[in-house]
């Protein structure tokens, strides 16, 4: 009887994965759009709301490790494609640390530049061995 | 890059057959909805289904579907 109730076809798969990636999306704003609110509206320090901090970074490393994984991209391109990530992220990383006051001054600025320079360093690292794995399966898969 | 519209002739090959689309869905292993919008164009199947559906017909794969504007 039950069988029946959930009828699924490729078209309804197709279906619910788009709906589960808009969904994703949709989730992450929400979470961006709290974490702004929270630290230019309401004047929360960002130690109030470490915890959103710490869902948005681990969903990030992971989304961008599955798909390096999965996709496989190609050796070639995947040292171009690692360098500017990590650029972006430390560029951004450093914007946001000027515009929400955490930086104020020069020892605070060298500080975050290193730490942001090697915890995004280690991250790239990972994420090469993790493109190193994807690959690696590709190539198994297509011989 | 735009989107590929396949077209087909999967209404004509099924009442060719005196299948409804429900009897050709039950067939090839998806819903009705998935057989009504395939022959209106609206959702483009894979290549597995298509398959499915050319073998349950007695059609060639060319026979039933082609991508559009060559036909």
């Amino acid at each position: 009887m039950f069988k029946k109730l959930i009828v699924k076809d490729e078209r309804t798969e197709k279906i619910y994965h788009e709906i589960g990636s808009k969904m994703f999306a949709i989730t992450i704003w929400l979470i961006l759009s709290a974490m702004i609110y929270r630290r230019f509206i309401l004047g929360q320090s960002p130690k109030d709301f470490r915890d959103l901090q710490f869902i948005i970074a681990i969903t990030a490393i992971l989304y961008i490790g599955a798909n390096l994984y999965y996709g496989g991209i190609l050796s070639v391109r995947l040292k171009s494609i690692l360098i500017r990530i990590y650029i972006t992220l430390v560029i951004v990383s450093l914007i946001i640390g000027i515009l929400s006051n955490n930086i104020t001054n020069l020892t605070e600025g060298l500080t975050s530049i290193i730490t942001v320079t090697v915890s995004y360093l280690f991250i790239i690292i990972i994420y090469w061995i993790i493109s190193y794995f994807g690959m690696k399966k590709i190539k198994k898969d297509l011989s | 890059m735009e989107d590929i519209i396949i077209k087909n002739k999967l209404k004509l090959a099924r009442i060719e057959k005196n299948l409804t689309q429900e009897q050709l869905a039950e067939l090839v292993g998806v819903t009705r909805q998935t057989i009504g919008l395939i022959e209106k164009g609206k959702y483009n199947p894979t290549l597995k289904l298509c398959l499915k559906i050319a073998k349950v017909l007695d059609k060639g794969l060319d026979d039933l579907f082609w991508i559009g504007g060559e036909k």
